[in-house]
């Protein structure tokens, strides 16, 4: 009882163990938990190989389209830069053509002022012309320009070049063979005032002539026609002037901008002077011959030649921070800006490009790496309440299994578990009624079994005692009988008979039958001894009473034993020869002997009683795992409908076929019982008339006993 | 002079072996009776027999518990007892040899062989 409450008690530890040992034991929740975490991390993957590769692409594009447009942006101000030179050029060009006008004015009011002192008679017209013209011809402003009077037919009144001063220069022509003054004339004749370019060499110089634009008054009152003009590089000049000074502003912007992180802005000119270049070692330098040291080419010849391409040009170049080492990809795109012969460049590192979408990559692989960490917890709280009831319910499985029927799920779920749940403790509860209704149905019929049983014992014990009592009543007057049968016998024969006077007849007869019919008391009690003795025998071989005794037995003994103890039968019995035959080295078998020997001395002592004369033979040998022992007779026989019924209880043949024979009607039963016993088996074979042969079988032991006996002897 | 004892519950059996053995008067045997198990004690307590021929089934008192008195309780170990029964069971053999009985002899039995072994135990040949 203690014990058996500790093992309860030991099993229910396992099983609480088992509960609170952790859910990464249970086989069902490991593969949930596993199969959820797989998917989820194959959804990461798979997300990240479909959208990774092409956002980085995207980005990369679009940093690449930033930069070109940090490149267009820098070109729109190029442009608008050179737009505001141009706008620049013509005020001043403007300007400086109302300086030309009211210079001209000026001069005519000066004339209109002198030609007043001529009609007040103040001067003549020669004094007054020959002092205008006298002081025109010193005047000169600005950079030695000056202003010139010609009359109507181009002779030049007034200019500073006495080269040309009081020349007819009607047929002068200019460096492109275009006529200079007759136009400016005509133009101002015809509408007062005029403008005419041509080339002219600048006064006083050796430089080249240059583009000269003229301002032409007429002054009709003289027929004079009033000139001045301006050299046009002067106004270029001093728009150049003003360019350098906005290259500088240009520089310092551009320096300012950075594509990406460290890319910048680059522009040469046709001739590959750097014009802006961030490396101030370089800047203003010719560059045609700086190459590629990779590739061995000129560098900026390449960079060129792929202006206004939209690919760019991708080569290997070093970092500022690793000078020397031209390992890195870079990547420039370049635009030609025709009215400066500008070449406009942006230089940018390629892995800069890509920085923007590597860090797009590793935050998306940030995001993915931590909605896995994130979705363990939800999903292992969602699978345990999956699996915890499946798992109580396994582990209550398996305690009924155990053999605990009062094992009960406490799951309460609504939903397909539950039902489960429900129907298992159903399931479980209708089974320990059945199984407890049976137990009490099974009590009841064991009872009364065991009622019956003891009843059938009593009743198999009464058998018992009542046999021995019926053999040890039948034995006891039979001792009687039989004792006092012999002792009259004795005394008659040895103490009465000598003192008998044999004299009459009837005495000899009288005394002879005394001692025959003695004879036969004795023989008829023996008989009745064996029946007793076969009876008891039978019946507790039947009953399965019979104590056997198992022992080695070896054939040849057993045959000579036989023929020892049936030797008396042959006495006086001198046509019956007794042969033994058997084969050399028989194998033995285990049995009880002295049953064996019973059988024998049947068989032995059947045969006699049947065979009136000739042979009885005793014959063994072994064959397929068995002994076969034969008596062998040659008497009357056994008609063959009488054979089946020889090894029948009390069906003795003797007392139809002749009167000799006389037996229990048990030996043949009895030994068919003792081979049975053994495992073997027995028959008859007979022909009537001929002699019958009794045959029996054991099965050969494992121990081969030998004994080496005569193997043949005559009683 | 050497003493037999015979016990016997059946008058007849008792007269068989009386006059089985009554020859052996000749050799000075005294022969003493007894037909129940408390009568021969009292017999062979005062006698002192040297065979005793003892029937096993006997009201009141066996031959097996009159043997067991004898050889065990009493200590007579010379006393040599042939227990007489009806054809032995194997609970008859053991319980005959518990008690330690020294010969079985069962029922019926040749007078002639019952007379042969007694002369051979008392010695008379």
């Amino acid at each position: 009882m203690k014990e058996s409450t500790s093992a309860k008690m030991e099993r229910g530890k396992g099983v609480i163990k088992l509960r609170y040992c952790g859910m990464f034991q249970s086989k069902l929740f490991l593969q949930y938990f596993t199969t959820l975490i797989a998917v989820i991390a194959i959804f990461v993957v798979v997300m990240y190989i479909l959208n990774v590769p092409f956002i980085e692409h995207k980005v990369f594009d679009l940093e690449k389209s930033s930069s070109k447009t940090i490149l267009d942006n820098v070109y729109e101000i190029v442009k608008s830069f050179d737009h505001n030179l141009e706008s620049y050029r013509e005020s001043v060009l403007a300007a400086r053509k109302e300086e030309l006008k009211s210079i001209v004015a000026v001069v005519e009011s000066y004339i209109k002022n002198v030609g007043e002192d001529v009609e007040k008679g103040v001067l003549t017209r020669k004094e007054a012309e020959k002092r205008i013209l006298g002081r025109l011809r010193k005047f000169s402003y600005r950079n030695k320009d000056y202003v010139f009077v010609a009359d109507y037919s181009s002779r030049l009144l007034s200019h500073p070049n006495p080269d040309l001063n009081g020349k007819d220069v009607s047929a002068l022509l200019d460096e492109d063979g275009k006529p200079v003054l007759p136009p400016m004339v005509e133009i101002a004749r015809a509408y007062g005032d005029g403008y005419y370019s041509y080339k002219w060499k600048r006064f006083r110089t050796d430089e080249h002539s240059v583009e000269k634009l003229t301002y032409a008054r007429n002054f009709p009152e003289w027929k004079w026609v009033i000139a001045t003009g301006l050299y046009v590089d002067d106004v270029d000049k001093e728009v150049e002037k003003r360019k350098h000074a906005a290259i500088e502003e240009l520089r310092r912007l551009f320096r300012s901008i950075k594509v990406a992180k460290t890319g910048y802005i680059t522009i040469w000119d046709s001739n590959y002077n750097l014009i802006i270049h961030p490396n101030a070692n370089i800047e203003g330098k010719n560059v045609r011959d700086l190459s590629d040291p990779v590739t061995g080419k000129p560098i900026f010849a390449e960079l060129t030649a792929v202006a206004d391409t939209p690919n760019g040009l991708y080569y290997k170049w070093d970092k500022p921070s690793e000078p020397g080492n031209y390992v890195y990809d870079k990547v420039s795109w370049v635009r030609y800006y025709k009215p400066f012969g500008w070449y406009i460049n942006t230089t940018i590192y390629v892995e800069e490009l890509k920085r923007e979408s590597v860090l797009l990559r590793d935050r998306i692989f940030m995001a993915g790496a931590l909605g896995l960490l994130i979705l363990i917890l939800p999903g292992y709280v969602f699978i345990k309440k999956l699996v915890s009831p499946i798992r109580e319910l396994s582990e209550t499985a398996l305690r009924v299994k155990g053999g605990d029927l009062e094992a009960k799920t406490d799951i309460k779920l609504d939903n397909e578990l539950g039902i489960l749940a429900d129907a298992f403790n159903g399931m479980v509860e209708r089974l320990r009624d059945n199984i407890h209704s049976l137990d009490s149905k099974v009590n009841e019929r064991t009872e009364e079994l065991q009622e019956a049983y003891n009843k059938l014992k009593d009743l198999d014990e009464m058998k018992s005692s009542f046999l021995s009592n019926v053999s040890h009543e039948l034995r006891t007057p039979l001792t009687s009988v039989l004792g006092f049968a012999e002792i009259i016998k004795e005394s008659f024969e040895d103490i009465v008979l000598p003192h008998v006077n044999v004299e009459s007849i009837k005495v000899e007869r009288a005394i002879s039958r005394i001692s025959e019919n003695a004879g036969i008391i004795i023989s008829e009690g023996e008989r009745l001894t064996t029946l007793i003795n076969d009876v008891l025998d039978i019946t507790k071989m039947e009953a399965g009473k019979m104590v056997w005794k198992c022992e080695p037995i070896n054939i040849k003994d057993l045959l000579n034993h036989a023929a020892r103890a049936t030797s008396s039968l042959f006495r006086g019995k001198d046509p019956v020869r007794l042969i033994i035959e058997t084969e050399e080295n028989l194998p033995g078998t285990v049995g009880d002997y002295d049953r064996i020997i019973q059988v024998m001395i049947n068989l032995i002592s059947n045969a006699v009683k049947f065979t009136p004369e000739g042979s009885i033979t005793l014959k063994a040998g072994a064959e397929v795992g068995f002994l076969f022992i034969s008596v062998i007779d040659t008497g009357i026989g056994i008609p063959s409908g009488e054979r089946d019924k020889v090894f029948e209880k009390f069906k003795q043949l003797g007392n139809t076929l002749t009167d000799k024979p006389k037996g229990t009607g048990l030996g043949l039963p009895i030994c068919k019982e003792i081979v049975e016993h053994h495992g073997g088996r027995i028959w008859v074979e007979s022909a009537q008339g001929k002699g019958s042969t009794f045959c029996f079988s054991l099965p050969i032991a494992g121990t081969n006993v030998n004994n080496p006996v005569e193997s043949d002897s005559n009683v | 002079m050497p003493t037999i004892l015979i016990v016997d519950d059946e008058q007849h059996i008792r007269l068989l072996i009386e006059q089985t053995l009554e020859e052996l008067e000749d050799d000075g045997v005294e022969i003493l009776t007894a037909d129940n198990g408390a009568e021969a004690l009292e017999i062979i307590k005062e006698a002192r027999p040297e065979l005793v021929f003892l029937d096993v089934m006997m009201p009141k008192m066996n031959g097996f518990d009159v043997c067991n008195t004898v050889k065990n309780d009493l200590g007579m170990k010379s006393i040599y007892i042939i227990l007489l029964t009806a054809k032995g069971q194997e609970f008859d053999k053991e319980k005959g040899r518990e008690c330690g009985s020294d010969l079985y002899i069962t029922k019926p039995f040749s007078p002639k062989e019952l007379r042969n072994k007694a002369k051979e135990i008392l010695g008379l040949q």
